[in-house]
């Protein structure tokens, strides 16, 4: 087997959240993986596995309060926020299940935004926008708000803005949660299309079925690897 | 980049416009109080002081009564009589020195009566005065004449609509019971005061209202000599005839320096008052933002999420406020502008006065709007920055 380059690791993640009246949950429990780099990956666990704790940290919103995390070999534990911010407009892109769309800006201007905060020319803005969506068969809904839109055109529209930036990582939260089947299916096809083209692609998901598309899962229980299924 | 900032503020204010403009409003009508306010204050002060410069700012006003008081309002037993008169015409920086009476009387024109000023003056003096310098001009008729006796000047309004019919130069009326002739009308001066008075000889004067003392004496110096200097030299020249401080004397600069000071302090109360609701505007554009950032809580994590800096969220709410503070800024000059215009026009109805025209430097507009863009950005400053340092997972998950 080739050597494979290691894109993100966690090593030995602890995430404590303290409650309100100074109670302490501890969400992720000493968890260590790494995805490799053009693979894709599920991260599969049960509701309160602490998957989500997992995928924020992979997905440099959120730091670790104890361990490490690396993203292309540089520890992000010690990044300043803006800096973290500035990692997660250039190397990742989320794709939420409730889509996460701002319903009130139209689908170009939805998937334009990262690119804002580059200071990337309106212009440029726009004709890059307008091409992603087109891409993913969304030319007849550029200038329709989110809520005009069905659910399976919202989450394209969120795919489009993922990629928007051209990451290297796209990392879905249960991506297919809200649509129905079919729509599903179509949300997984275009993610595999884009494996296929080189992304990274990882997906958090408590369900078997679409974590079945992937080459490798990594099973999440109580906030650590679950040994059985993690080195498969 | 900022203009692509101010685009997506606009887009949100439209979306919640009428939260936007409720709030707007707040700014709205305290822009628009302090620029009538300012506009009316500074056009009452133009008109006055080109009133002065008009018949020149060398008049020395003498009166009866002590100082202390408001000029014109001393009253009193100390009396201005043809000893004084003579006394100052002594002086020789003086040139004209021109006593004057002038009381509120009954006027009869035809069978209807009218109450308004009537003032006696030596007409040579009203000639050099007034006439001569181009101040004032007659518009019908002919100037006063020293010869005249029982013939009255007009003012402007008293020949249009002061009666039930105009009045024209020839005219008859009755004021104390005694005819006078209409020989001529005045220009308009633009207060009711002067437009309704009637002017007529001081002989004649001193017989219909019985008495010999006068009201004011008016003096000009000689050309070139300084009008503060010669009222120094009449006032100590007057007390060292009258052995007593009894009276007034103040130069017309002075009239329209004390003027302007009251003027002054009037628009600083005025304008503070509304720059109070001014700042209510700002509490409640802070009111809004702070609403606004709760409410897009999660707008907040889905931008930090794909890449959004403490900054770029902090930049966002902060033009939001500032455009929401320089639109009702806008609004408010332009409802300020109005209101000026109506009180303007008002006053023309209502008073008869020309004197309140409304001013709006381009200063004051700048201003306005700059200081409500600035009260907008100030009030936002603390949502904005709340917004900004959230913490993206938390705001994420707010539902």
């Amino acid at each position: 087997m080739k050597k494979r380059r290691v894109l993100m690791e966690l090593r030995d993640v602890w995430r404590t959240y303290t409650l309100r009246k100074g109670t302490e949950v501890n969400a992720l429990r000493g968890l260590s993986l790494k995805i490799y780099q053009g693979e894709m990956v599920a991260i599969i666990g049960p509701s309160g596995s602490g998957k989500s704790s997992a995928m924020y940290i992979i997905g440099a919103l959120d730091k670790p309060t104890k361990g490490k995390a690396f993203l292309k070999g540089q520890d992000i534990t010690r990044f300043h926020q803006n800096h973290l911010a500035m990692m997660r407009r250039r190397e990742i892109g989320f794709v939420f299940q409730s889509y996460n769309l701002i319903p009130e800006y139209t689908a170009v201007q939805n998937v334009w935004m990262p690119l804002l905060f580059e200071d990337v020319p309106k212009d440029e803005r726009e004709a890059r926008a307008k091409k992603i969506l087109t891409d993913l068969g969304l030319g007849h809904r550029l200038d329709h708000k989110p809520p005009e839109m069905s659910g399976g055109e919202q989450q394209r529209v969120a795919i489009a803005r993922a990629l928007i930036n051209n990451p290297k990582v796209i990392l879905g939260d249960e991506p297919t949660g809200n649509v129905d089947t079919k729509t599903g299916e179509e949300i997984i096809a275009i993610l595999k299309k884009l494996h296929k083209k080189g992304k990274t692609v990882i997906l958090v998901t408590h369900d078997p079925r679409i974590a079945s598309h992937c080459q490798r899962k990594i099973h999440i229980i109580d906030g650590k690897v679950s040994q059985k299924g993690g080195k498969k | 980049m900022l203009k692509d900032y101010f685009a997506l503020a606009v887009q949100s204010m439209r979306h919640r416009h009428i939260r936007s403009w409720l709030t707007m409003l707040g700014i709205v009508v305290g822009v628009a109080a302090i620029v009538s306010l300012i506009a009316l204050g500074q056009g009452l002060e133009n008109s006055i002081n080109e009133e002065f410069e008009k018949i020149g700012v060398d008049f020395i006003t003498i009166m009866p009564g002590s100082s202390g008081g408001v000029p014109g309002m001393g009253f009193g037993a100390a009396k201005l009589e043809d000893g004084d008169v003579r006394v100052i015409e002594r002086i020789k920086e003086v040139d004209i020195v021109s006593p004057m009476m002038t009381s509120v009387e009954k006027v009869t024109y035809g069978n209807e009566e009218r109450y308004t000023y009537v003032s006696g003056m030596v007409a040579d003096d009203v000639v050099d005065m007034y006439f001569n310098k181009k101040a004032y001009q007659i518009v019908e008729g002919r100037v006063p004449r020293a010869t005249d006796r029982w013939k009255a000047i007009a003012g402007y309004k008293v020949s249009k609509d002061f009666f039930g019919k105009a009045l024209k130069p020839g005219a008859k009326v009755e004021i104390k019971e005694r005819d006078f002739k209409i020989v001529g009308i005045m220009e308009e001066i633009g207060n009711s005061q002067d437009d309704t008075q009637f002017l007529i000889a001081l002989e004649d004067a001193k017989i219909i209202y019985d008495r010999e003392d006068y009201d004011v004496i008016m003096v000009v110096p000689k050309k070139g000599q300084d009008a503060e200097e010669v009222a120094e030299k009449i006032k100590k020249e007057l007390e060292d005839y009258r052995d007593e401080e009894d009276f007034q004397v103040f130069t017309s600069k002075q009239m329209l320096e004390s003027f302007n000071s009251v003027l002054g302090i009037v628009q600083v109360i005025l304008v503070g008052v509304a720059a109070i609701s001014l700042i209510v505007g700002g509490i409640g554009i802070m009111n809004s933002m702070y609403t606004s950032v709760l409410e897009r809580t999660k707008e907040i994590g889905i931008l930090k999420a794909i890449g959004a800096t403490n900054n770029h969220i902090l930049s966002i709410f902060l033009v939001e406020a500032g455009m929401m503070g320089a639109g009702g800024g806008i609004v408010g000059v332009l409802i300020g502008m109005g209101i000026g215009k109506i009180v303007e026009i008002a006053a023309v109805e209502a008073l008869g006065t020309t004197y309140l025209k409304v001013c709006f430097g381009p200063e004051l507009i700048a201003f306005s709007i700059g200081f409500a863009f600035v009260v907008g950005c100030l009030s936002g400053l603390l949502p904005a920055r709340n917004a900004a340092n959230m913490d993206p997972v938390m705001a994420l998950r707010y539902e």
